[in-house]
């Protein structure tokens, strides 16, 4: 396939995608309210308009902003740990945001904190890691154990906070955090998820082809003048605020870092400079997708993180099958 | 001869002095259960079967016993020791361990169909004889009131509260056919504004013995998250929020969003009381949740719930109502 | 400009060295050979001339300058460093394989650009394998892999290529082919260094060779000087024999017991 071609259409599913959400939904609305809501004009009815501008036009772009936030991390993951198998929970971001989700819940502290304490505890789990790593040679390898002693620390934790909560208010909503939603975002959240994705995204993309670097063995990217740790630790440290970010607002969605990256090397090949923004643009447009479904398929909604596994897991398989196949690719 | 005679009467009348029976009743779960009366250490695995025991006056049988929602300190809490100054030493917050509950030397122990249906089985080693109870819905208040009743050998009283119940119910339906009013469309929101009570459960049977139309008849399950848009459609014009949990009807009131919806343009949002245990769970309480809510409904339908609230409680509780949550109710 | 060890010793675990008081210099132009059985320490000294291991004892140097204290893309800008083995975890390309080579001429921030690409398809072009420039490196024969690290290593654009055993496992035909291109390259001012522990590419390639034996120099300088039976016999600690010389055409045989020479048929 033709490189334009292919950057065209990348460009053009998030913002298909997008689009196609405002027409999407329970409540019935034509493609004149759409527009005249958009433009604005008169004639829509007023709950139309705020449907469109306050409820799916924020719930699209916070899907869009997640979805990139969280592709973009996987793929930054896969090729620091120089493995494909890697999704951004490896260092443990999303236990310690879970758990400062569900702390918050449990000592009754306001909604809208609930999300700072999220991603305050997803940062914490990082750093835990990163001082581990460090104390003991900050290997690769060590990352990835202490990442599993982190990420496992503090799922221990939450397990305790769901024991002692209150099965009638705060373990429910302690329960529906975990599963993942995107209900309920407004603009305030889109603005929060913009300023992290710009910073953090904003980071990486300039460090896209460097990260090529990372990929290659400690020996090598040494003697080719990379100081590979010092890299490593700043772009886990920008990735995880991009995760932290898109777990405090999401909860708890996993595959989209791990599936995005693989089908965008698939198109691109495994350049980063071209595998990142590929990820960004297709992790967009699948979580505003699937979010699309998770508000309309049934009456009530389907939990976000439920519909990545599901749809996650067989298309991962797929990915991986026809990529063995053609005998390329990784190893 | 004589000497014979006078011990036959003191033994007889020896004998007389400790009344000892047995009884043999079907619990919920359609198992026949023997049991020897009187009952005097009861150990309640079932939160909702405990408020029984102290709408049947005999709380002081209860030796250990797991409650709904109930957290030390608390007004609920406050209110419940005044009719039961022994609580702190029955409460448990969380379902006892088997150990826990034998400890106690219980003669009985009532437990939850859907939540331990098993519960039967474990005790028979110990020969301590379990009902197993079912108090989810208008009839399982039936079957266990009665029930309750006949162990306890409070029947009569038992009775007074079931003919409570069906008279009110009555009242509320005469009361409402006399007004000729339409049945407004109603919804019950739990711990979260989305978080919408099905229809299958009590909470949608109270909504129409109220005299209500409950829009999330067709859901199913328990407690279901729904999309705003869901709320759009329905469009209640009533909307009740249960007694736990934080949300509040300024949280709706005050939140531009759902002014498209006529419950909160009216402002016809209310959060349910709750006494010793919230009133919409299905104890004898509930009786008064059914009441407030057609009060709610239909305003103009003429009956004093504070007056009717207060003879409750002094009738079946022999507790009188402080100002403080006179309020509450009235608000 | 020299690069040059002084006294280098090294050990990976305290009071078991591996390298003893190196001493020697590597010049322009020139190819040098670091000839040594396995255990000998060439690795390590390889390994610490191009930047990657700091001497415990005594210093290199590039120029008049520590190597240690330069900045790493400084040296990485001067010397580059073409391991046995490189194991790619994803499925690039040759040429982004060779790309990569540019990282000392480029910013943290800083994308390859059209000169950069140039100069990774010239070096592609020196190791002859333009053609190859758009396969997968994954795909490619063991010989052709260890062209594309060596145009790798040209792409930096350095002074010093140091060749971890570019001769190793491959057979005659590719392994003559990288040593003459090697050599080739030092005709055009690159100095090239690798280490091998066959006596005989030494023989036919080297200009100067260095000879290490446990940790230490057994001599070092002008390869005819260097490999003499004696020195090649200390060093595998085995005896050898030089063979022919009447054309030209010289190699190191190994005496394997004096029953064996007739075996040999060999005169």
């Amino acid at each position: 396939m033709k490189q334009g071609a292919i950057r065209l259409g990348l460009v053009l599913f998030p913002a298909v995608a997008v689009t196609a959400s405002l027409f999407v939904g329970r409540y019935p609305v034509g493609l004149q309210e759409v527009i005249g809501a958009l433009l604005p004009l008169d004639g829509v009815s007023p709950t139309a308009r705020v449907l469109i501008l306050d409820v799916r036009l924020p719930r699209a772009l916070g899907a869009a902003l997640v979805g990139a936030s969280l592709a973009l991390s996987g793929a930054v993951f896969q090729g620091i740990f120089r493995n494909p198998l890697v999704d951004s929970r490896i260092l443990g971001v999303s236990s310690g945001a879970a758990f400062g989700a569900a702390l918050a819940l449990l000592l009754g502290i306001p909604w809208y904190l609930v999300d700072a304490f999220a991603f305050g505890f997803g940062l914490l789990a990082v750093f835990l890691v990163v001082l581990v790593a460090r104390r003991f040679g900050n290997s690769v390898l060590v990352l990835v154990i202490s990442g599993i002693l982190v990420g496992s620390l503090f799922s221990a934790f939450l397990g305790m906070i769901k024991y002692v909560a209150d099965p009638l208010d705060v373990l429910p909503a302690i329960t529906f955090w975990l599963l993942g939603s995107l209900s309920g975002t407004r603009w305030d959240a889109v603005e929060k998820l913009l300023v992290v994705c710009v910073m953090g995204a904003g980071t990486l993309l300039l460090l896209r082809w460097r990260l090529n670097l990372l990929t290659l063995d400690e020996r090598e990217a040494a003697a080719l003048g990379v100081n590979a740790t010092r890299l490593r630790t700043r772009v886990i440290l920008v990735g995880t605020l991009l995760v932290a970010s898109a777990v405090s607002q999401a909860g708890m969605i996993g595959w989209i870092g791990l599936i995005t990256p693989h089908a965008a090397r698939a198109l691109t090949g495994p350049d980063h400079s071209r595998v990142l923004p590929a990820s960004m643009l297709m992790g967009a447009g699948f979580l505003v997708l699937l979010d699309l479904l998770s508000r309309t398929l049934m009456r009530s909604e389907i939990p976000l993180g439920i519909l990545t596994g599901i749809v996650g897991v067989p298309a991962f398989l797929l990915l991986f099958m026809r990529h063995l196949a053609r005998g390329g690719g990784w190893r | 001869m004589r000497a014979l005679l006078a011990v036959a009467v003191a033994l007889l009348l020896g004998l007389g002095a400790f009344p000892q029976g047995k009884l043999v009743v079907t619990d919920q779960a359609g198992n026949h259960v023997e049991i020897e009366t009187p009952v005097k250490r009861v150990v309640s695995l079932y939160g909702v079967a405990t408020m029984y025991l102290y709408a049947l006056g005999v709380q002081d049988r209860l030796v250990l016993g797991t409650f709904v929602g109930l957290k030390p300190g608390s007004p609920s809490w406050e209110a419940l020791m005044s009719v039961d100054p022994g609580l702190p030493d029955k409460y448990t917050r969380t379902k006892p361990s088997l150990e826990e509950a034998l400890a106690r030397e219980p003669d009985l122990v009532l437990a939850s169909l859907w939540k331990d249906p098993e519960a039967t089985e474990e005790f028979v080693p110990f020969d301590v004889p379990v009902v197993i109870l079912h108090a989810e819905d208008v009839e399982g208040i039936r079957g266990t009131t009665e029930l309750l009743g006949r162990i306890f050998g409070v029947e009569e009283r038992a009775a007074r509260l079931l003919s409570y119940f069906d008279a009110m119910v009555r009242a509320i339906a005469s009361a409402v056919a006399g007004l000729g009013a339409a049945r407004p469309r109603t919804l019950f929101v739990g711990a979260r504004p989305l978080r919408v009570a099905s229809g299958e459960m009590y909470q949608t049977q109270l909504i129409e013995l109220a005299g209500g139309d409950p829009v999330a008849a067709q859901l199913r399950g328990y407690w279901q998250d729904v999309d705003i848009e869901q709320l759009f459609l329905w469009d209640p014009e009533v909307i009740f929020i249960a007694p736990y949990g934080k949300v509040t009807p300024e949280d709706l009131l005050n939140d531009p969003l759902w002014h498209g919806i006529s419950a909160v343009r009216s402002r016809r949002v209310h959060k349910m009381p709750r006494v010793f245990a919230p009133w919409d769970i299905p104890t004898p309480e509930s009786f008064l949740g059914l009441l407030w809510m057609a009060t709610k409904l239909h305003p103009d339908i003429g009956i004093d719930v504070v007056a009717e609230v207060k003879a409750f409680y002094r009738e079946f509780y022999g507790y009188e109502l402080p100002d403080g949550l006179v309020t509450v109710i009235e608000g | 400009m020299k690069l040059s060890a002084h006294g280098v010793s090294y050990a990976y675990r305290p009071g078991v060295p591996v390298l003893q008081r190196i001493s020697l210099e590597l010049g322009a132009g020139k190819v040098y050979f670091l000839l040594g059985p396995n255990g000998s320490g060439k690795t390590t000294l390889l390994e610490c001339l191009c930047g990657l291991r700091a001497p415990q004892e005594g210093r290199i140097s590039l120029g008049d300058r520590d190597l240690y204290v330069l900045p790493p893309m400084e040296r990485a800008r001067a010397i580059a460093y073409v391991p046995q083995i490189h194991r790619p975890v994803f499925g690039y390309r040759v040429l982004e394989v060779v790309l990569m080579g540019r990282a000392p001429h480029l910013g943290l921030l800083s994308t390859p650009g059209r000169r950069d690409l140039a100069i990774a398809f010239a070096a592609l072009d020196a190791v002859g394998l333009s053609k190859l420039a758009d396969h997968v490196y994954t795909e490619l024969s063991g010989g052709e892999m260890r062209l594309v690290l060596i145009a790798r290593g040209l792409a930096q654009e350095p002074r010093f290529l140091l060749l971890d055993e570019p001769d190793a496992h491959l057979d005659p035909k590719h392994q003559h082919g990288i040593l003459e291109l090697v050599r080739g390259l030092a005709a055009e001012g690159l100095s090239p260094v690798l280490t091998t522990h066959n006596p005989n590419n030494a023989l036919l390639y080297a200009d100067s060779v260095a000879i290490l034996r446990r940790g230490l120099l057994v001599a070092q300088g002008p390869r005819d000087e260097v490999l003499t039976p004696r020195n090649i016999s200390i060093a595998y600690g085995m005896e050898f024999e030089l063979i022919g010389g009447n054309q030209g055409l010289k190699a190191f045989v190994p005496v394997q017991g004096r029953s064996s020479r007739s075996d040999f048929g060999v005169n």
